[in-house]
This record gives structure tokens, C-alpha cells and sequence, in this order.
């Protein structure tokens, strides 16, 4: 018998004996068991799973190998020291040992069985899951997916842990230590390591980017390759080492010597593959680093004018050629001596002339300088032919993110999607212009920021030669004419733009022409998962559209500019980072916008858990409730698509119901793929030198025209983005922030977009004009595709009452304050305006600092519509209110409604929550007289904030402490600390009660005492050794009324006057509650624990007792022993008693 | 098929040293090595079955060597150790073929006919399809010779194969391992339980702290005894001062006191009578002389020693 077929035997009798152990059936059993149900969870439409879960033909599958990985994983570690085990003892083994075969043959034998078994067991678990996949979701099947998932999540994982696990147990005689190093080492690359270093040290593949795409399929096999490959030859490796350390003597000498020649050759390739990777991201780091220097280098150089670009393509495999006429105007003072272009540097060029006259020119990185036979004189004009041909690089796109940023990958729950940001292939091609894959002129906008923010517009034309089977999509409708072989696409948008872009695939499109809009939809075949749901509305599609477009542009009061509206979809991999300087980033293109594979990740397009739901509520409705007819069900759903993805933002509820699986992973309820753009940021550019933020500031104000109040319950997520960005701010002006290279993206963004929305409001606010809004929205229209420049802005603000910008730009600039708020009681009163009943709403809010700042009032109110808030028939109206500093305004609303919800919203605050919402469904309205509409100014004097001889210790203050760890122990503090990237700032979690924190933690409520900081802390009730004190330097000593401070939820009760008292328990749920809370006093006649009942106690301060207390410091301690699901802490209140 | 040993020492890498040079040869039949635990009898048997390194000295197999030639050597070898329970999981049929597998066997044919040829030989034929974890220790005894035989080797090296069989199994094994011998090959058969050799070794080799200390037929050794064996009758209260003063081999209560036998080169005792000795008195006898400060050890397996 050859050795094969020994190795071979040993391997299906090695396979058999761990087959038939009952610790390897019942992990197994277990495993299969575990993964069907919970892949039956995810792939079945409902809202348990996010979308995402299930939506691609990779998710379902990716799901549960990912997970199965995992648990394989662990069993492997577990059963390592199995696989010896019986070697060890010598009396069995020397039986099988003493027999003539190789030690390779025994180890490759022993191996193959083992894995053998293994991969059974993983196509077992791809069989359940195609079969769930096939019936229950209603996904298309891609057993593509199921395949490369094995081969690269997978198998590397099973062989590199096997081959570990082979060493570690002929190395280490104990079986326990066996386990535990193997457990340690998955736990140390699954929890800390896998992330790191460019996921080289991912074992399980749990944090690489992998995703299969319908379209692209993985998108990023290199990088898998290199990735995955060096744990398939290091497992091997070892393997091969595990014969030469194998505790039997050796028989083959050639044996051996091959053993060690494979254990070394797969060990240093391993290594090689690793090597190469780290270098290949050293090199796109310094290629990034490079073009960014090359760029500074033309900081300074005058930016041409692309007055016309016409751009004739063709595909040939992966490599894209383009013949290009432009045609550049010099519109600086001074003469061109070079013509300053922009081209992705793997574009490599052909051919430059001008006319006839071929040009010189100089290719340096990204940057091409063409030599024109004459400087260009200022007003002149050239055209300029470039052929160029190529494969554009990726690594040139974003030159402003962040290196890492652009390498981590998109995480979805348990997915981590590759980004990918240029797509070049014979079945599919998707160029924007970030991949810079045609000539742009001067450097790059991303190396220019801050300093420039505006573009110039530009006439293009495209052709591209296509074969039969493809599509192309681009700016405008195109002309098609067939072609032996294939077909030509001629794209000649009618109006001037900004940028052009791409996209071939092999689409199916459906279009439909609303009022001179023709709208498109492009969908891979196998992909139509939606029509079904709107079978019953294709006739009143029109109407809707219209009634949604209206709405839209009323709203932002200005009109959809193009004739096209192209909606396309697109590989999941396809990602755009967020610019600074607009709010439109790749996925929105000027008439496209760029739709992720399946919708995603687009909000809403969940139809059939959406269906479902709407079938349950259906049938609850139906023993009392109002009838909904599918056409109604189906509008719902489209509409609810529209807004929530392509028209401003969506108001959405969100409830207590965020766990790690189910969380929402965007960070704000702001539409995605927001249309925006292509009614201000692609038609018009606000061109300042001095200020190049303005632009950014009018289409942030533009932005927040159309983002709908976010009227949010419940708070989840900890600290918005809002109250984060004001920390920010508190301290510093907007030029150090501009220059602060230590702030992220997001950061940068969210402060531009804050400051951007305060400054129009600042120059809207002082210029009171009525109309200003409208003028501006007119003055816009007005230069529509075209630059706005500094002067003729000024020119337009200047008209109202010689308004002077430069001093609010300085300021805007230069203030480093940020004001802070107090809201007083809201009054509600009923008053007759003429022969109408109306509700009079009278909101004081008083600006306490020194710096100016505005706020925003909303009100949600109902008109009697069907369902809770109002159903759908809920209106808002919005003030926003600039205060002085140290001034109170008092804000008159008259409605003709009841109003359900008011909501503050401090905008940029030290106010934390930043927003409040305060709930009138309860409150009476009094009766009133009068009545006024606008604002009232009063000064505000400082009061003192406690009467004589009361002392208040809050959460914030100084006396407050938490006792220890506040809950944790050694080991989780330690846990804690190594985790712990907040820095010296509190982290604010959110209060929520079915979920409360095991140690004190500080959380944000706007019913905790503060004028400013609404915080306290929140502790699951223990046993009572977790505790807060308040401590106060008391000026003499005496009898003292001690309070506490009582915070109720307020949702569903009204306050200011009249609130206070318990809101009801809604829906028969029953809410997580505190009844008791235990205090300890510490007072001179000693020491007294209190149990205190709060469960009647209401909103306010709450009086413990009284105590006879000495002078200095005095201590009340709260523990974590009590009643109910949860304790808060908050304040605590000393009064002297007048008996003293 | 000859083994020879020559100058064969091991030392462990504790220190400790198992076999000081050891000079043997090994005939074909059957071969017993006696000598009580710790001796170095399966140290010597793993360097015998290639399983273990010697440190010093030779060890040839047929001629070959046997650190060089451990793939020929292997192929010549069926060894049994004392205890293979591990493949509990697999039956006894799926055993035999993985041994089989091992052994070269390529054809599937020719394994199946010579696996039912040895568990019939062994008697094992009606329990083939039972989890080797089931079978009884007599059973497993002679699947485990059965697993041996799989190759027909030429070199047998059976451990302890006897220990723990109940009296019919023990019996029945010796006769297994006799019938053997009728082939043209060695069986190396250690066990420190003389009446395991007594009635089939041809040639016996004794050890003790790692030295041969015997190496001959029984015959030879029992006749190194002659005239140091004795009975003597004794009452009841002179038993413990017999016990003291000579080695006991056995204690046979009679009426008034016990009948006890005695290895002494002169018991100077007129109640003392001379008896014929045999294999199991000849070796107390040559251990007490080979190592008389060892004798309370040997003594203390007294019982193991008698059948």
C-alpha cells in the first residue's frame, strides 16, 4: 500500500473515531441545530433583523458561515488535544506506532480525517442555509456566495486552527493548557487583534471585508487572497511541523526531509503573502502621501475653467479608453503658462494636442501640466484633445479621508463590506467623478479644502461604445444607435454641470415620465423583489410622484432643475465618504443617484417585513379599527421610500428595542441619499475667497430646510451628534477647529454643518425680514447653473437695511462661546382670535450666558386624525429665535390646534440634551385674554440659583462622587480602562430603564435637576455596596430638611403648569421602574439608613427627613440597594429649618 | 529470524538508566522475559519494536540495524502492548482492517479473508462487529494478538498479556501463544508471572535493574535451585520468625500450623525437608541471589508471581 493510501486510511478511520466521539456529535448537533435557527431568524422577513440581515444573495449565507466559523472554530480549539490525546497513551498508540509507515503519513492521515470532518460539517451547515434561504427569504440564491464564503472565511480558519492545534498538543502535555492557549489566541484575534494591523491577525475573518455582490462578487479578492492565504499555508505549516515534532521515531528520512522542506516553504510563504500585503499598504499610503504633496506643490497655481468636456469611451475587459476634447477658458487676470489638469494617475495618457499640434506636457502623479503653444491670455480659450487609456486607481480616490478610513470597512451588523470606490470590469463599470476618470482642471478640490469649496459648470457630452447586453447610465437621456456588435450611447446633458459620471451594467430599466421629469429605475435582473408591493398603485404612481415632488419643493423652495431622474442600483461594495465642504458625496450625482444592491441600506425598503407588519396591524384594526386598502398600504410604502432615502429626512420613532443585533446603524434618521444636491450644490456655487465656508453655510441652511423635526421619544445611542459637536465648539473659534488636524471627518462635518445652519439663521435673524427666506430662495433660482460670487451675495444681503456681512463672518469665525439655555414653564392658554378658538402657546427661554445663541422651537400638533399623535394628519410649525446674551425671550404661537409635543431645540448649546422635548397632551389649557405672535425680549437677571440657607449638591458639581467603581470589579475596571477611549470628557449614556447599567453611570434626561447639564446617574438595583454621595460644607450647624431630587420619565404627561403628576402605564406594557430608593445620612445623632418609597412621590424635590447636622462637611450617601428594576441618582438638598 | 543485542543501554532524560548493557541473543520460538516491575523489560521491548531509542549498543533485527532500518524493521514486527483500549469507538472487524491498512494490505479482498481467518483463530469471529470498548480483557488480549498476527510477522513482542485474565483466559491465551511458536518465528514474551513462561519458553531471559541476570532454558535455572528449596511444618506462632529469616514461596495452612516452603540455602532446621524445585522457586531463588537487597521487593510480589 502507497503511502497515499495509508495516509488516506488513517485519515477516514481518524475521521470515523472522532465522528463516533460524543463530544464532537454533540457540539456538532448543537451547532447545525443553532445555526438553522437562527439563519430561519434572519432570513424571514421581519423586523427582528435589520434588512441588511438578509437582503444581498451574500448575506444569508455570510451569516451563517461567519458564525459557524466561530463556533468550528472553538470546537477545533476544544477538540486539539483530542486529536492527541490517544497518542499519548503510550501502551494504545504503539500498537498503530510500531507499524511500517511514515510519520507524515500518520500526521497528513490524522489531518485529513480531522479536517475531512470539518468541511463535512460546513457544507451540512451551506446545504441548511441554502434551503432556508431558498424558502423562507425571499432573496435570490447565489451559490457562488455559498462557495466563496467557504473557500475564504472558512477553510483557511479550519486549516490554520487544526494545524495550530496539531502543534500546540504534540508540544504541550497538558490538555488543559492546550485548550486554554487555543482559546485565548481565537479570543485575542476575535475580540482585540482581528481589527488591527490590517486584519492580518484575523483568524476567523470576523472583522476582514468580505461581501459577495451579485454584481461584482466579492469585489476584493486580492485582498482576501492575501489575507486569507497565509492562514490556509501557515495551518499547513504546522501541520508539517507537526511531524517532525511528533513523538514517534522516524522511519523515512525522505519523509522528513519533504516535511521540512513543506513546513518551511508554506511557513515562509505565509509570510511573503503577509509581507507583501503590509508593503502594498505602505505603498498606498505613500502613493496618498505623494499626490498630496505633488498637489501642494500647485497650491498657489490659477485654476482654469472647463467650459466644455466631450468624452468618448470604450471598454476593453478592465481597461478603460477615453478620447477627450475640453475646452478651457482662463478666466484669472493674469496668463496661463500651463493648462493644470487633474486624471486619476492609472489613466496613462496617449496623445495631447490642440488641433493638429500635438502638446507637451509633464505627468507627475495624478496632475498633468500641458504646455499650450502660447500662454493662455486671460478671457482665451483652448481646446485640447487627451487620449488616455488605463485602469484607474482606487487608491487616488478621497485624497482627503483618512488612509484607514478608506481600508475599514462598511460594518453592517455582523457584515464588514469592503468599500470600493471605482468599478471597471466587462460586466459592470461604475465611474464617478472621485475617480477622477476624466480630466478635471487644477489639483484636486479635496487638497484645496478649506481654502476652496467652489466648482466651476461645465457643458459635457459622453459616448460610449458598448456591447449588446449592457446599459449605460449618465447625466441626461441619451441617444442610442445600434452598432454592429454592439450599441453607442450618446449622453448630452441640456444643462451645464458640475461633474459627470458612468455607470454600465447589464440593467433592466423601468421608466416613467411625470411633468416633463422622465424618472428611471435600473435593477440588476433577478433583483426585482419590489414590484410586487406596488401592483395596486401603477396607475396613481403619477399622482403620488407629483404630490411627493410638490411637497419637496415647496418645502425647500426650489425646483427640481433636470429633466432626468435616474435612479440606479449598485453593488453593495460602492461607498462614498462624506465631504466636507457639500452635502452631496458620490452616491448623488447630478439626475443619479447611486441605490445600494437590493436597497440595503436604503431606509424603507424592507417591503415584505413591511407587508407583514402591516397584515398584523391589518387584521388588529379589523376588530374596531379603520379599514386600510392595499392601494393605501402600498402609497404608504412608496412614500415612505421617497422621503426616507431621497428627500430630506424622515421623522422616525425610535423606541428601547436597539440591541447590538437589531441597532440602527446610522447615526441620524437624515435620508441617505439625499436628492438635495441637485437643487443647490450641483446647480449653483457660492465663490468666496475670503470666506470659502459660505457656500457650505447657505446649503447647510438649505439641508435643514428640509430636515424634518426628528421628534424623538425615547433617546438612544448615547450623546447625538449635536451634543458631541457642541463640546467641540465650547472653547474654540472656527478657525482653530478648520485647522485642527486631530478631528475626524465626521467631527469636521457635523461642526461645518452646525455652524453653517447657525450662520444663516444669525443673518436671517438680524435681518427680520419677513421675506428674506424667499428673497434668498429667489436670488438662488436666479443663478441657477452658475457661480454666485462673494460680491453679488453681498450685494444681495446688502439690500436689506445696508446689512454688513463682515462683521458676522468675523465673529462667526472668531467665537470661541457657546451660549446655554433655560427653558421656563410653558404656558397654554385658550384664546378667540376674532371668531376662532385658538391655543395660544407661550414658551420662555432664557439665554444665560454671554455669547448669543438661537433656538428652535417645533410643535407638533394633531388635527384629529386617526391613530396615535395624530396619525398622519400631525402638523409642525417651527420659530427659531435668535436671544442676546442675558436675555429672555418670551415666543407667542398661536395654533388652531391642540398641540401634542413641543420641542426645544437649543441648536448650538452647552445644553445637554440638546434638544428637549417637553409633552402638553396632558396639559390644560387656561383660559386667556390676550394673546401675541412673535417674540418678546426681557433682560435676564442672574438669580441666585438656591434661597438663604439652601444648599443643592448636584451630579455635576464637585461635592458629588460615586463611591469606588460605582459597581464594577477589579476586573471589569480593568476591562473598562484598557476599552475606555472617551478620554477625561463624561460619556453620557442614554437613560432607559429596560436596560439599566451595572455600575453608576451618568445618562442624559431632560426631568433630572440642572439647569444646563439634565444628567444623573442610573444603576440596575444590587445588593447595596454600590453607592453616590452628595457632600456640602454646611456654614453652621443645626436642623436641616434633606430632599432629594425625583426624576419621573415624561412621556406621556404634560408639564410646566399642571405636569407632574404620574403618566399612565401605555398599552398594557409593563415599564421597568424605581420604587424604593436607600439613603444613608450621616448626622449627628448618627448614622441612618432610609428606605424611601418614591412610588408616589412626583416630579421635584422630595423631602427625606430632617436631621440635626454640624457645621462643614456633611455627607448623604445613595446605594444601589432598593426597589424595582433600576435607582437613579441625581440631587440632593439641604434647607435649614426655621425652628433653628 | 535472529535478534541479537549487544552492549544495549537507555538512559531516560530524567536520568534515569533503564538498560545497562545488555548482551542477548534471541532464538526463534518462544522467548520469555521474566523480571518484576521496573526491571526494564518494556524498555527493552519499545527499543525492540523501534518505538524507542537505545542510547548505547546494537540491536539487530535479521541483520538490520535498528536505528537504520526502522521501516524494514517495522514491517517484521507485531507488538501487543498491555493495553489498547483507545479505539474503543471502532469495532473489532473495523480494527483489524484499520491494522490491516497499516500493514500494507492493499487488497480488500485479501484483508477481508485474512481478518476472518484471525478473529476465527482467536475466537473473536462472533464479536467482529462489537466496539472494541465492549469486549471483556480476555477478549481484548486476543484481539490485540489478532492485530498482531495482521501482517504475519516474523518478530512477536507480547507485554504483560496475561495480567488482570481471569485463570480459563489465562490459559487459554498461553495455548494461543504456543500454537504460534509451530511458525518459523520469535515471540518475545514479558510478563513478570512465571507461570506464564514456565510451560511454553523455550529459552528464558530473567532482568532486574535493567541487567540480564539469566539468559537459558527453564531447565537450566530450575536446576540452579536444586537442593535450596524446603518444606518445613510449623505451628501457628512460628510463622512470622520463618518469614523473617528466609524468603517464603508459599503458605499452606495444615492441621496445628502451616505447611510453608522456603527457598534457603540451608534452613538449619531439622524439620526441614528438601523438595524438588521448580520455575517459580528457581526464580525467587535467582533473584534473592542476584540481588539480595531487592528481595523484600520480590517478595511483596509474591502473590502475582504464584499462579
Amino acid at each position: 500500500m502507497t503511502p497515499i493510501m495509508i495516509c488516506l486510511k488513517i485519515a477516514a478511520y481518524e475521521a470515523k473515531i472522532l465522528l463516533r466521539s460524543w463530544g464532537f456529535r454533540i457540539f456538532a448537533l448543537l451547532g447545525l441545530i443553532i445555526m438553522g435557527l437562527l439563519t430561519v431568524a434572519i432570513a424571514a422577513p421581519s423586523f427582528t433583523f435589520p434588512y441588511y440581515f438578509r437582503s444581498l444573495s451574500g448575506s444569508i449565507p455570510l451569516f451563517s458561515f461567519k458564525l459557524f466559523n466561530v463556533y468550528q472554530g472553538i470546537i477545533v480549539v476544544f477538540m486539539a488535544s483530542e486529536f492527541f490525546k490517544r497518542d499519548r497513551r503510550t501502551d494504545s498508540t504503539q500498537v498503530i506506532f510500531s507499524r511500517s509507515f511514515s510519520n507524515t503519513s500518520y500526521i497528513l492521515g490524522k489531518f485529513l480525517g480531522v479536517i475531512g470532518l470539518f468541511i463535512l460539517m460546513n457544507i451540512l451547515v451551506g446545504v441548511i442555509t441554502a434551503l432556508i434561504h431558498l424558502f423562507l427569504s425571499d432573496t435570490p440564491v447565489n451559490i457562488l456566495a455559498y462557495l466563496f464564503y467557504f473557500l475564504t472565511l472558512n477553510l483557511p480558519t479550519l486549516v490554520f486552527l487544526i494545524g495550530l492545534s496539531f502543534v500546540f498538543a504534540v508540544v504541550i502535555r497538558s490538555q488543559a493548557a492546550v485548550i486554554l492557549l487555543g482559546l485565548a489566541i481565537s479570543s485575542l484575534s476575535l475580540v482585540i487583534l482581528g481589527n488591527k494591523a490590517y486584519f492580518i491577525p484575523d483568524i476567523f475573518g470576523f472583522h476582514t471585508p468580505l461581501m459577495f455582490s451579485d454584481i461584482i462578487g466579492l469585489g476584493n479578492s486580492a485582498q482576501l487572497f492575501q489575507l486569507r492565504v497565509p492562514f490556509f499555508l501557515l495551518g499547513l505549516g504546522m501541520v508539517f511541523a507537526t511531524v517532525l515534532l511528533a513523538k514517534r521515531l522516524r522511519q523515512s528520512r525522505l519523509a522528513t526531509a519533504l516535511s521540512t522542506v513543506f513546513s518551511l516553504l508554506l511557513m515562509v510563504s505565509a509570510l511573503i503573502v503577509i509581507f507583501n500585503q503590509v508593503q502594498a499598504h505602505r505603498d498606498f499610503d505613500s502613493f496618498r502621501r505623494d499626490n498630496l504633496e505633488e498637489s501642494q506643490k500647485y497650491l498657489d497655481s490659477p485654476v482654469l475653467s472647463m467650459e466644455s468636456c466631450s468624452l468618448d469611451v470604450e471598454f476593453s475587459g478592465n481597461i478603460l479608453s477615453v478620447s477627450s476634447e475640453i475646452l478651457l477658458k482662463n478666466n484669472q487676470a493674469e496668463p496661463a503658462e500651463s493648462l493644470l489638469l487633474t486624471l486619476n494617475p492609472g489613466l496613462k495618457i496617449n496623445r495631447i494636442a490642440a488641433g493638429d499640434a500635438s502638446l507637451k506636457h509633464i505627468r507627475e502623479e495624478h496632475l498633468l501640466l500641458i504646455q499650450p503653444p502660447e500662454p493662455l491670455v486671460s478671457g482665451a480659450v483652448i481646446t485640447v484633445q487627451i487620449d488616455y487609456a488605463g485602469i484607474p486607481l482606487e487608491a487616488y480616490c478621497y485624497p482627503d479621508v483618512e488612509n484607514e478610513a478608506l481600508r475599514r470597512p462598511s460594518k453592517l451588523g455582523l457584515y464588514n463590506v469592503p468599500k470600493k470606490y471605482i468599478f471597471l470590469s466587462e460586466k459592470f463599470s461604475h465611474l464617478t467623478p472621485e475617480s477622477g476618470w476624466y480630466p478635471r482642471t487644477g489639483i484636486p478640490l479635496s487638497h484645496r479644502f478649506p481654502d476652496a469649496v467652489a466648482h466651476d459648470y461645465c457643458q459635457y457630452s459622453l459616448r460610449v461604445k458598448l456591447p449588446e447586453g449592457l446599459i449605460a447610465v449618465s447625466q441626461g437621456l441619451p441617444e442610442i444607435k445600434e452598432e454592429r456588435g454592439g450599441k453607442i450611447y450618446t449622453f448630452r446633458p441640456q444643462s451645464l454641470l458640475p461633474q459627470i459620471s458612468l455607470t454600465v451594467g447589464s440593467y433592466e430599466e423601468r421608466a416613467i415620465k411625470v411633468k416633463e421629469v422622465e424618472y428611471r429605475l435600473f435593477t440588476l435582473p433577478g433583483h426585482d423583489y419590489f414590484t410586487k408591493y406596488f401592483d395596486a398603485i401603477t396607475e396613481d404612481l403619477p399622482k403620488t410622484i407629483t404630490q411627493l415632488k410638490d411637497e419637496f419643493e415647496v418645502t425647500l423652495g426650489l425646483d427640481y432643475p433636470y429633466e432626468l431622474l435616474a435612479l440606479v442600483e449598485v453593488p453593495i461594495h460602492f461607498f462614498s465618504h462624506k465631504r466636507l465642504w457639500s452635502t452631496a458625496d458620490e452616491t448623488v450625482q447630478p439626475q443619479v443617484v447611486f441605490l445600494p444592491e437590493m436597497g440595503t441600506l436604503c431606509s424603507g425598503a424592507d417591503f415584505a417585513s413591511m407587508e407583514r407588519m402591516m397584515q398584523r396591524r391589518g387584521r388588529f384594526m379589523g376588530r374596531g379599527g379603520a379599514e386600510i386598502t392595499p392601494a393605501q398600504i402600498q402609497t404608504s410604502f412608496f412614500t415612505r421610500f421617497v422621503r426616507g432615502n431621497l428627500l430630506g429626512s424622515q421623522p422616525e420613532m425610535r423606541g428601547f428595542r436597539d440591541t447590538t443585533l437589531t441597532s440602527v446603524t446610522e447615526s441620524d434618521v437624515d435620508a441617505e441619499y439625499n436628492l438635495m444636491p441637485n437643487f443647490f450644490a450641483f446647480t449653483s456655487t457660492l465663490a468666496s475667497d475670503r470666506w470659502p465656508i459660505l457656500h457650505s453655510a447657505l446649503e447647510s441652511w438649505l439641508q435643514d430646510r428640509i430636515s424634518a423635526t426628528s421628534f424623538r421619544f425615547f433617546r438612544s445611542g448615547g450623546m447625538t451628534d449635536q451634543e458631541r459637536t457642541n463640546r467641540l465648539l465650547d472653547g474654540r473659534s472656527m478657525s482653530d477647529l478648520l485647522a485642527d488636524e486631530s478631528l475626524t471627518d465626521d467631527q469636521l462635518y457635523n461642526i461645518i454643518l452646525a455652524k453653517g445652519k447657525y450662520l444663516m439663521t444669525a443673518i436671517e435673524s438680524r435681518i427680520q425680514e419677513d421675506n428674506f427666506s424667499q428673497n434668498l430662495l429667489a436670488f438662488i433660482k436666479q443663478k441657477k447653473f452658475g457661480t454666485i460670487s462673494e460680491e453679488e451675495f453681498l450685494r444681495f444681503l446688502f439690500a436689506y437695511k445696508e446689512f454688513d456681512l463682515e462683521p458676522v463672518m468675523a465673529a462667526w469665525y472668531a467665537e470661541t462661546q457657546v451660549p446655554a439655555f433655560t427653558i421656563g414653564a410653558i404656558g397654554m392658554y385658550n384664546v378667540r382670535d376674532g371668531e376662532q378658538q385658538r391655543t395660544h402657546i407661550l414658551a420662555p427661554v432664557t439665554n444665560i450666558s454671554q455669547s448669543e445663541g438661537i433656538i428652535k422651537l417645533s410643535i407638533m400638533a394633531g388635527r384629529g386624525g386617526p391613530g396615535r399623535f395624530g396619525g398622519g394628519g400631525a402638523s409642525e410649525i417651527e420659530r427659531t429665535v435668535l436671544i442676546p446674551p442675558n436675555t429672555t425671550k418670551e415666543v407667542g404661537i398661536l395654533l388652531d390646534s391642540r398641540p401634542m409635543l413641543l420641542t426645544v431645540d437649543t441648536t448650538i448649546s452647552r445644553n445637554i440634551p440638546a434638544t428637549m422635548n417637553l409633552f402638553m397632551m396632558r396639559q390644560t389649557a387656561q383660559d386667556a385674554e390676550t394673546f401675541f405672535e412673535g417674540e418678546r425680549s426681557f433682560p435676564y437677571e442672574r438669580e441666585k440659583q438656591a434661597m438663604q440657607g439652601e444648599f443643592i449638591v448636584d451630579n455635576e458639581d464637585e461635592g458629588f462622587a460615586v463611591v469606588g467603581d460605582g459597581g464594577d470589579n477589579k476586573l471589569r475596571s480593568a476591562i473598562r480602562r484598557l476599552f475606555d477611549r472617551s478620554g477625561t470628557e463624561t460619556e453620557y449614556l442614554d437613560y432607559n430603564p429596560n436596560n439599566p447599567p451595572g455600575r453608576w453611570t451618568p445618562v442624559i434626561q431632560q426631568d433630572f435637576y440642572g439647569t444646563i447639564l439634565r444628567t444623573g446617574l442610573m444603576i440596575k438595583v444590587g445588593e447595596g455596596s454600590n453607592k453616590v454621595s452628595w457632600t456640602i460644607d454646611l456654614p453652621e450647624s443645626g436642623s436641616y430638611d434633606i430632599y432629594f431630587y425625583n426624576e419621573t420619565m415624561s412621556f406621556g404627561r404634560g408639564r410646566g403648569p399642571g405636569g407632574g403628576q404620574r403618566g399612565g402605564q401605555r398599552g398594557g406594557r409593563q415599564r421597568p421602574t424605581q420604587e424604593e430608593k436607600h439613603f444613608i445620612v450621616h448626622h449627628l445623632d448618627g448614622i441612618e439608613e432610609i428606605a424611601f418609597d418614591i412610588q408616589d412621590s412626583s416630579q421635584g424635590w422630595v423631602l427625606l427627613g430632617t436631621f440635626r447636622l454640624a457645621a462643614g462637611a456633611n455627607t448623604i450617601e445613595q446605594t444601589d440597594k432598593g426597589k424595582g428594576a433600576f435607582l437613579t441618582a441625581d440631587a440632593v438638598k439641604w434647607v435649614k429649618t426655621k425652628q433653628n | 529470524m535472529q535478534i541479537s543485542v549487544s552492549q544495549l543501554s537507555k538512559r531516560y532524560p530524567g536520568g534515569k538508566l533503564a538498560l545497562k548493557n545488555i548482551d542477548m541473543d534471541i532464538p526463534k520460538g518462544l522467548f520469555g522475559l521474566l523480571g518484576p516491575n521496573g526491571a526494564g523489560k518494556t524498555t527493552l521491548m519499545r527499543i525492540l519494536v523501534t518505538l524507542l531509542k537505545p542510547s548505547s549498543g546494537d540491536v539487530k533485527v535479521n541483520g538490520l540495524d535498528i536505528r537504520k532500518n526502522r521501516k524494514e524493521i517495522r514491517r517484521q514486527i507485531g507488538y501487543l502492548p498491555q493495553d489498547f483500549s483507545v479505539f474503543a469507538k471502532l469495532t473489532v472487524w473495523e480494527f483489524m482492517d484499520y491494522s490491516a491498512c497499516l500493514n500494507g494490505i492493499l487488497s480488500k479482498n485479501q484483508r477481508r479473508d485474512r481478518i476472518d481467518l484471525l478473529l476465527e483463530t482467536v475466537g473473536l469471529f462472533e464479536a467482529r462487529d462489537r466496539l472494541t470498548g465492549k469486549l471483556s480483557g480476555g477478549m481484548k488480549r486476543r484481539l490485540g494478538i489478532a492485530q498482531t498476527l495482521i501482517g504475519d510477522p516474523p518478530f512477536l513482542v507480547v507485554d504483560e498479556p496475561t495480567v488482570g485474565l481471569d485463570p480459563e483466559e489465562r490459559i487459554r491465551f498461553r495455548n494461543l501463544l504456543s500454537d504460534l511458536t509451530t511458525k518459523d518465528r520469535i515471540i518475545l514474551l514479558s510478563t513478570h508471572i512465571v507461570g506464564d513462561i514456565s510451560s511454553t519458553c523455550e529459552t528464558i531471559a530473567l532482568m532486574d535493574l535493567g541487567r540480564i541476570i539469566f539468559h537459558g532454558a527453564p531447565a537450566e535455572l530450575v536446576d540452579k535451585a536444586r537442593g535450596k528449596v524446603w518444606t518445613i511444618s510449623t505451628g501457628y506462632e512460628d510463622l512470622d520468625s520463618w518469614k523473617e529469616r528466609f524468603p517464603v514461596i508459599s503458605t499452606v495452612p495444615s492441621e496445628g500450623g502451616y505447611e510453608l516452603r522456603i527457598v534457603a540455602e540451608n534452613p538449619d532446621a531439622p524439620e526441614a525437608v528438601p523438595a524438588e524445585p521448580n520455575l517459580e522457586d528457581a526464580y525467587i531463588h535467582y533473584m534473592q541471589k542476584a540481588a539480595s537487597g531487592h528481595l523484600t521487593g520480590i517478595f511483596e510480589k509474591r502473590n502475582e508471581v504464584m499462579l
